[in-house]
């Protein structure tokens, strides 16, 4: 059996629904809206559903299910609803509106068959997300949303313009896999809009200016949605083009690198966003089942170990009061559990054997192994030894163990561990369980991640990694840092370019303001009076016209005009008349009475 | 470059450890994919060097452009979950 209705909506719908709730029961229907729609998926939306709209000339497809659609659903809506656990305490009930509104979007996009509806719910999770980050509550929050919406209206306008060209150069909108052998502008466009919202640098900087200023809840709704929609979009509409593979392996290590330097929490995990997407980004451009079924599992187990580490994170931060390295340390014996759950996220994230990260990491590096990469399989191995080394050590080194700061930690709420909890368990699941997962990946997959060189090839990579991290320690400084990244271009741009097109256009138009205003001032002081233009200017400065005063004594023209007409008058009446001239007779007749007078 | 000081019975549990995991291809026979999979213990020796090299490139680059003081961006910088 199928349905019309998309899933996005019964989503917004809830997102209507929850503001008119009272507080007790807004967590609740939060959390359980995501799985009610995962369950309507489920029941009535098979594989080969289509639901299609007509829209002036062209054809919405508003649901289009297949088994990519499907996995990337599923993930979001039990992300959705964990993250909706996480934020129950906080129950601020934009964050949670918003929320709903935000799986909505980016359920829309994984369902969406043609490019019109990609492109409506695109937006929705921008604007949703922008939201999300003004949850944050600070001032620096309300900056930070800021940029991030503008950033993100010019990928959509970029995407938007993509989608035009391109439907006017084929005459479809369907979102299909576009072919890199026949490319236009419009192609390349909707690339770059999807790698905007992927994180590809250079545009990837809004990620570590706006997520790390949400709201701890915040920030695990911000870490779940956006990218991965992109990835979804990029494995449906860009899998084999070539570009994304060094897009990717870029992306996987300027991650690490800036996330080495981190010492703000949440910026380092959010670094580590865009070094994970990374494997993703790189596996779509290998193409090849093996690589989409990797990007695909990578993705959803991201989303399950990137939320527990933003959980985990958000929790000390919630407890202490405290989201930097600077200011953190000695946290192990009071905070026990909470560093046993990040553990198994940090384990998941660095790929170590029984966990999720273990088999998708594994997938996408053997594919790389199966398409002959050498580069691409040594670079992201790379990214791996950083990842290890940001997320595996550093950051749990110096949050629970290094210097005991003596911190007061205030117990976690039960939603948060509840929560966090939840992901742990669905990390450890799939990765004990591989088929938990494999059976529902785009294709079918015989991938085996637990071979003796596998498994191997991690644990010698790790172990040396971590060794030299101890050696090289000294060299990690933790202290409280700005890090500059591409987004400097644009925030100390941001005055010039404000001074350029604001304050210069302000100028131009206060300048023909004022000119007008003076050209005025003057055509109305000269026509208050135009009797002075003729001559002396009256004493006392200038005043109105007033006719009693200005005008001249009339007797004399009056007496002039009087004489002048007395004159005309008198002459024409005394004037000698002229004598009349009789009429000259008729010429027959003239001949005649001439010789009788005579 | 500065470099920590381990002691005596750090040095030794990393010396037992990284013996162990180097001998484990021993035990387990690996397949060979890549040139390099035939070096012995490559990949700890790449995990190592890795590891250094990107310590070391983020420190630099931190020096030389990326790292600047907190409240560079004038008071912007501010995260949730800050002291205030």
């Amino acid at each position: 059996m199928t349905a019309t209705i998309p899933p996005a909506l019964l989503l917004i719908a809830g997102a209507l629904l929850v503001p008119l709730l009272p507080r007790v029961a807004r967590g609740a229907v939060t959390v359980a809206l995501p799985l009610l729609t995962l369950a309507y998926v489920i029941a009535f939306l098979p594989a080969g559903t289509s639901v299609e709209l007509p829209f002036m000339s062209y054809t919405l497809e508003v649901v289009r299910s297949d088994r990519l659609a499907l996995l990337f659903a599923g993930i979001f809506c039990i992300t959705g609803a964990i993250a909706a656990l996480f934020a129950w305490h906080e129950s601020d009930v934009k964050q949670q509106t918003t929320g709903l509104l935000y799986g909505a979007g980016a359920l829309g996009v994984v369902f969406a068959g043609d490019l019109f509806t990609l492109y409506a719910f695109w937006e929705l999770l921008a604007i949703a997300a922008t939201v999300i980050v003004w949850c944050g509550g600070t001032p620096a929050a309300a900056r930070a949303g800021t940029r991030y919406v503008l950033f993100h209206l010019f990928g959509g306008a970029l995407l938007l313009a993509g989608i035009v060209l391109h439907a006017s150069a084929s005459g479809s909108i369907r979102f299909d896999a576009f072919d890199p052998a026949t490319t236009t502008v419009g192609t390349w466009l909707i690339l770059v809009g999807f790698c905007l919202n992927a994180g590809v640098p250079p545009l990837h900087a809004w990620i570590p200016d706006a997520y790390p200023r949400a709201s701890v809840a915040g920030s695990v709704f911000l870490a779940a949605f956006t990218t991965k929609a992109a990835v979804y979009a990029l494995l449906r509409g860009f899998a084999g083009f070539e570009i994304l593979v060094p897009a990717g392996v870029l992306m996987a290590l300027w991650g690490v690198v800036y996330a080495v330097l981190a010492s703000d929490l949440r910026t380092l995990l959010a670094y580590h966003i865009i070094s994970q997407v990374g494997y993703m980004v790189a596996a779509a451009g290998i193409g090849g089942a093996l690589a989409i079924d990797g990007a695909a599992a990578h993705a959803v187990n991201n989303l399950l170990y990137k939320g527990l580490l933003f959980m985990s994170v958000g929790a000390v931060a919630a407890t202490t009061g405290r989201g930097n390295l600077a200011d953190l340390g000695g946290l192990a014996r009071r905070q026990p559990l909470v560093l046993a759950l990040y553990l198994i996220g940090a384990a998941s994230i660095c790929g170590l054997p029984l966990t999720n990260g273990f088999l998708s990491k594994g997938m996408v590096m053997t594919a790389a192994t199966e398409a002959h990469r050498d580069w691409t399989f040594l670079l992201l191995g790379l990214a791996s030894v950083g990842t290890f080394v940001s997320v595996g050590l550093k950051l749990p080194y110096f949050v629970w163990f290094g210097t005991d700061r003596e911190l007061e930690t205030r117990p976690a709420p039960p939603s948060m561990i509840a929560a966090m909890a939840a992901a742990a368990a669905l990390c450890l699941l799939i990765g004990l369980a591989p088929g938990t997962l494999y059976r529902f990946l785009p294709h079918p997959t015989a991938y085996d991640a637990y071979t003796a060189a596998h498994v191997i090839e991690v644990v010698q990579l790790l172990t040396f990694a971590g060794f030299a991290f101890f050696l090289l320690l000294p060299n990690l400084s933790v202290a409280r840092k700005t890090l500059l990244d591409v987004d400097v271009l644009y925030r100390k741009a941001a005055p010039s370019v404000r001074a350029l097109f604001v304050g210069r256009v302000d100028a131009l138009f206060d300048l023909v303001q004022r000119a007008a205003d003076r050209i005025t001032r003057g055509l109305v002081q000269a026509m208050r009076d135009p009797t002075t233009w003729f001559g002396e200017p009256p004493r006392g400065g200038p005043r109105d016209f007033d006719p009693d005063r200005s005008r001249r004594p009339l007797l004399s023209p009056l007496l002039l005009t009087v004489a002048t007409f007395v004159v005309i008058a008198v002459a024409l009446v005394s004037w000698p008349r002229p004598v009349p001239v009789p009429p000259s007779p008729p010429p027959g007749s003239s001949s005649s009475p001439a010789p009788a007078a005579r | 470059m500065k470099l920590a000081n381990p002691t005596p019975r750090q040095t030794a549990l990393a010396v037992v450890v990284g013996v162990g995991v180097l001998a484990l291809p021993v035990a387990f026979p690996m397949e060979h994919h890549f040139a390099w999979d035939a070096i012995p213990g490559f990949y700890g020796m790449y995990g190592a060097a890795g590891c250094a090299v990107l310590v070391l490139l983020a420190k630099w680059l931190g020096r030389v452009l990326v790292v600047k003081p907190e409240g560079w961006y004038g008071g912007d910088d501010a995260r949730t979950g800050d002291p205030s």
